[in-house]
């Protein structure tokens, strides 16, 4: 089934042939650039309300953050951010106060004028409405005191709390994309299908059966970007999308997060691009310690033993990375494994899992039942954890549901094992807030958290060592605090970190990226992509 | 069912088993495709015996590999050995094959018998309900049920059987109505027969015969069905192997190496295709009218 | 003939309200809430409740039920819970791609069929009957999917003759999409329909009418496409309408393989994000499509053999 010489002859004497039935190849086309993404729509363009991944990498294009981290990458210290649509900015001493001075002249797109401090304002008070659908609310509330205008190009940040990060937990955020004030109110519901930004490009027009499509917006305060038109179509099928990148019929696709597709599609077109962030998404696996045998420390010990990290990292590779601990290796706060105890490195070892699970009164094995979602990343990960359990004597009765209904149920405290993939900025202790903390522990009625292990609540955690850092404003006094955590949580073992797993886009070698992925968040700016070669 | 039903319901077809036998038997084309089946189910039967692998043994050191000579049919993206997932997939297709119209044929036979037998108003309402469900594709029905209960076995069980069920509903009710007027049942109500007793003794082993047709017919179907609902994700639990799960994890390796939907869409097209044989085979013996798809 | 659409249009509100309550019925126990799926994982039990609110899902599952009612009466589908665009609309985008692969496929699958099966019939017992009832079989036993598959493979990927996916634009193009996956599931109805004609045409040919108008010296291929083929084609037209009906089956799958738009596609999207409105929306076309196929099929019954409307 490899391509040969002939094959391709036979089809491109067939495209003559075609002649005018065969439409014309867009990838094709010097001044478009078309990207497939793993959706069936757009959902929406509103950014501080978007849950679909897909929708996040329009927004990034339509429009701009106060500050931004060098293209291709995330900032890892304060220092690392660079200015925006903010020119500078200051912060007092506490961690609580941030002051920006906005760039001047900064246009929004369709007339609706200057950006100014008041659009700022309006843009950070809209995230904290309890009513209104914004993603991740409960951050911006947490750490948002208040904002205020003071003259048309200065606005001040109030903080709850001291952040010394908060250029990357609240600023470089979906939440933190500047929308206008008019144009938002203006259009109610239907800025979501409509959106007014400062970005590069600017919103054209959504049609139903192609996409949504982006024109260069010709008043950007940087240089206009490089290629004037930007489609997005929406091809949910991972085979489907794959097709349509290999016949060059889109020239960037989202890639497929499963064992052995980049090779196999590299093996197909051997000149294909590939962008990855470094770590993507963190794979984490909690254990419900409300759930019989999982409260004993020593059987969530064989689990880690049982689960061979290099070989999941290596079936998923280049994307998959193994972990220590729950902060990316890149992150400020990992520990590596030569910083650890010996006992906390767990090397992979069956046969330990095996003795564990014997001294815990399981030597002959035992069963347990388990929801999983359908989504590749997430039922590749957990048939690799369910196939190495089965190995050591742990029989996991896998229900293979739905993602939604996957994510309800764990909501619910209805999970066992529990597979959470998530994707942190290198903000220092969010991971833990959400998913280790007291606070935040699942209950079942579904009003709880997304701590599923229950860690801190059926046992301490690290809860004390979190509130201690409420009040922090040094950042490497919390680097450090976040390395005890690290170690507390290796010793508690309430959660596995199963690996990283890269967000990666395939792309056409006829469009130049102008720049290096190298980690960020799931979606980057396009701004500085080139055509070249026709 | 009870023990006495089932001897009652079997009894008068012994010779009509001897029939399809010698039929098929005289048909080189329906024998060489039963001799297939045969295969196919002793395949399923002693699939531990004749798999070279565990077909849930993951080697991820060893992933999407062509075929060669330890594994003739290569691996999956776990590094599964995919000859031996296609053989334990004919015991899922097997299995479910025939389970599901089984139940789906006592359950619609009840109703229909039901239905035909009382007619009125019985009629009408079992009659309304059939319709609504001959309404939606089987599939359809497929993906709303999987959805609400989630996708496995057993509720693949319980798709198909609502998908079938009404189907053999209405074949009894027909066959039913066409002989509630004959003598023998007017004579059976006069002589003080229950009703159940009628059903038992007198109707069932009459139209047991279009039953089994059906039943045929819709083995191969329900095989169809399980590959297609396994190939949209909503069919058997990975990672137990069935052909349509084999083809939708071959999908995402198409580039490397599309044996594994090459063979497993082979595997499925042969089977239905032997199914359809013998469903030929016993419906031209038994019932040259019923013409049900 | 009136009568009987009338009294077919009327048989076929009943049964359509019954549909209707089903959907609703299903929907609610779908597990999963839709004001979840669309606050994503972070999402405060304030914001649930408002997103509730904002859906209708607030008020009680009667006040849900007369509204879902009278909206399906009045063919308000709503807007989509998930990127609130209106459902009616998203109808109107996909049903046609939905109607154009029905009609393609059941025109290719139809045409390659009826010869099939009258030269079945002519030449029964012979290597072309067997041929052509191998090929049914086959129809019948390869599954849509697969054989999507390997058209694409073959066709789109490796010999670049056919598009990748999408569903076309302007009529020359719609139509260069359709083919490959209309010739997926072409092949099933050419098995079903070919089968379905050599049957019927073999009981046909026994008639009396076709002996006599042999016997008065009529030549052979007018004596079967004139007398006999009009008659064996009442079975057929049936046969047809089921295999329409199993279209929308298949297409659900081809669409998925294919990348192509269609209700199929959007209803299972619909049900995987509990978009409630869509799921509602897809399934009362399914419905109606159901309701109209048998209707037609009703119509040429009685088109084609007019005593049948004379006995209702």
């Amino acid at each position: 089934m490899r391509p040969n010489r002939r094959q391709f002859l036979g089809a491109s004497i067939a495209a003559a042939a075609a002649g005018p039935f065969l439409p014309r190849a867009q990838a094709q086309d010097a001044g478009v650039m078309t990207f497939a993404l793993a959706a069936r729509s757009a959902n929406s363009l509103e950014p501080a309300v978007v849950v679909q991944g897909a929708d996040n990498w329009v927004n990034m294009q339509i429009f701009d953050t106060l500050v931004r981290p060098e293209d291709g990458t995330f900032a890892v210290t304060p220092g690392d951010f660079k200015p925006s649509l903010a020119e500078s900015w200051t912060s007092s001493a506490d961690g609580r106060t941030w002051t920006f001075q906005l760039r001047k002249g900064v246009q929004f797109h369709g007339g609706y004028g200057e950006m100014t401090s008041d659009d700022v304002k309006f843009t950070f008070e809209r995230l904290l409405d309890p009513k209104r659908p914004v993603d991740r609310q409960p951050l911006y509330a947490g750490t948002l005191e208040s904002i205020t205008a003071e003259g048309p190009s200065t606005v001040v940040f109030k903080l709850k709390r001291p952040d010394p990060l908060f250029c990357g937990s609240i600023l470089y955020t979906r939440g933190g994309c500047i929308v206008s004030r008019k144009a938002s109110t203006e259009r109610g519901d239907k800025h979501a299908m409509n959106p007014i930004g400062t970005g590069a490009y600017e919103f054209d027009r959504i049609d139903p059966a192609n996409g949504v499509f982006l024109k260069a917006f010709a008043q950007h305060w940087e240089s206009p970007p490089g290629v004037p038109e930007l489609r997005f179509s929406y091809i949910l099928d991972t085979t489907a999308r794959t097709l349509a990148l290999l016949a060059g019929k889109v020239d960037m696709i989202e890639g497929v997060r499963a064992p052995g597709w980049i090779p196999s599609i590299q093996a197909r077109k051997k000149d294909l691009q590939f962008d990855m962030t470094a770590p993507g998404s963190i794979n984490t696996l909690h254990m419900n310690m409300t759930r019989k045998p999982f409260d004993d420390l020593r059987v969530r010990q064989a689990v880690r033993y049982a689960i061979d990290k290099e070989a999941i990292a290596k079936s998923l590779a280049p994307m998959g990375k193994p972990m220590v601990g729950l902060m990316a290796p890149t992150y400020a706060g990992a520990v590596t494994e030569a910083e650890l105890p010996a006992e906390l490195r767990y090397k992979y070892d069956p046969d330990r899992a095996k003795k564990l699970l014997a001294e815990a009164g399981f030597a002959s094995g035992l069963s347990f039942a388990n929801y999983m979602s359908t989504r590749e990343d997430y039922s590749s990960n957990m048939l690799i954890v369910q196939e190495q359990l089965r190995k050591v004597g742990m029989n996991m009765d896998m229900s293979m549901i739905d993602h939604t209904t996957y994510h309800l149920n764990n909501r619910k405290n209805l999970n066992t094992l529990v597979m959470f993939s998530s994707s942190y900025p290198p903000t220092l202790a969010q991971i833990f807030i959400d998913q280790l903390a007291k606070e935040s522990e699942v209950k079942a009625d579904g009003t709880g958290g997304i701590n599923f292990s229950h860690y801190g609540a059926v046992m301490p955690g690290i809860d004390g060592m979190l509130e201690a850092l409420d009040n922090e404003p040094s950042f490497d006094a919390i680097v450090k605090s976040v390395q005890q955590m690290e170690i507390q949580i290796l010793r508690d073992l309430p959660v596995i970190s199963l690996g990283s797993l890269s967000y990666v886009i395939v792309r056409n070698p006829r469009i130049d990226l102008g720049y290096k992925v190298r980690s960020g968040y799931a979606y980057w700016p396009l701004k500085r992509a080139r055509v070249v070669k026709a | 069912m009870t023990p006495t039903a089932e001897t009652l319901a079997v009894a008068p077809e012994r010779g009509v088993l001897a029939q399809i036998a010698i039929s098929i038997a005289r048909d080189r084309v329906s024998l060489s495709f039963f001799v297939v089946l045969v295969a196919i189910v002793l395949v399923a039967v002693f699939a531990p015996e004749i798999a070279p692998y565990d077909p849930i043994a993951q080697s991820l050191l060893s992933i999407n590999l062509p075929p060669s000579a330890e594994h003739w049919l290569g691996t999956d993206q776990f590094g599964r050995d995919v000859l031996s997932r296609i053989i334990y997939g004919a015991r899922t297709s097997l299995l479910l094959g025939v389970t599901a119209p089984v139940i789906a044929a006592v359950i619609g036979t009840l109703f229909g018998v039901t239905a035909g037998y009382f007619g009125g108003w019985t009629d009408r309402i079992i009659g309304r309900f059939l319709d609504i469900f001959l309404a939606f594709p089987a599939l359809l029905l497929g993906i709303l049920i999987a959805a609400a209960l989630g996708a496995g076995f057993w509720n693949m069980v319980v798709v198909l059987t609502v998908a079938f069920a009404p189907r053999f509903a209405r074949i009894a009710r027909a066959s039913t109505m066409a002989i509630r007027s004959e003598a023998f049942i007017e004579a059976a109500i006069a002589s003080g027969m229950r009703t159940p007793a009628i059903m038992l003794h007198h109707i069932l082993p009459n139209i047991a015969g279009s039953i089994v047709v059906v039943l045929t017919l819709w083995v191969a179907t329900a095989v169809r069905l399980e590959a297609t609902l396994s190939f949209l994700g909503l069919g058997t639990q990975p990672p137990k192997a069935s052909w349509g799960n084999i083809i939708r994890d071959g999908l995402g390796n198409l580039f490397g190496s599309p044996w594994p939907i090459v063979a497993a869409g082979l595997a499925i097209t042969v089977t239905v295709l032997a199914f359809n044989m013998l469903g030929d085979a016993v419906r031209d013996i038994l019932d040259p009218e019923v013409r049900d798809e | 003939m009136w009568r009987l659409v009338a009294s077919r249009v009327l048989d076929a509100i009943p049964t359509m309200f019954l549909v209707l309550t089903l959907v609703f019925v299903a929907m609610r126990l779908l597990p999963g809430d839709p004001a979840v799926t669309l606050l994503g994982d972070h999402a405060t039990p304030a914001q649930i409740e408002a997103m509730r609110a904002r859906l209708g899902l607030d008020v009680p599952l009667w006040q849900q039920y007369l509204r879902f009612l009278w909206n399906a009466l009045t063919f308000d589908f709503g807007k989509s819970f998930v990127n609130s665009q209106s459902v009616a609309a998203m109808v109107g985008l996909n049903l046609p791609y939905t109607i154009e692969l029905t009609i393609v496929s059941t025109l290719l699958g139809t045409i390659a069929a009826i010869p099939l099966g009258v030269v079945a019939a002519t030449h029964r017992g012979k290597t072309t009957d067997y041929v052509t009832r191998l090929f049914s079989l086959a129809g019948f036993a390869i599954p849509d999917f697969y054989l999507g598959a390997l058209l694409l493979i073959t066709f789109s990927l490796n010999l670049g003759w056919f598009p990748i996916n999408g569903g076309g634009q302007g009529f020359a193009d719609r139509m260069y999409h359709v083919f490959l996956p209309a010739i997926a599931l072409a092949f099933i109805k050419a098995a079903f329909v070919s089968r379905l004609t050599r049957s019927s045409l073999l009981e046909v040919l026994n008639k009396d009418f076709v002996r006599t108008a042999r016997a008065k010296g009529g030549r052979e291929p007018r004596v079967i496409y004139r007398h006999a083929l009009r008659n064996a084609l009442l079975p057929v037209v049936t046969g047809l309408g089921l295999s329409i009906l199993s279209t929308l089956s298949g297409s659900v799958a081809i669409e998925f393989i294919f990348g192509r738009p269609g209700i199929g596609s959007m209803l299972i999207t619909g049900i995987e994000t509990r978009d409630y409105p869509v799921i509602q929306a897809g399934i009362v076309v399914f419905a109606m499509f159901v309701v109209v196929v048998n209707l037609v099929m009703d119509v040429l019954y009685v088109f084609i053999d007019p005593r049948v409307g004379a006995v209702r």
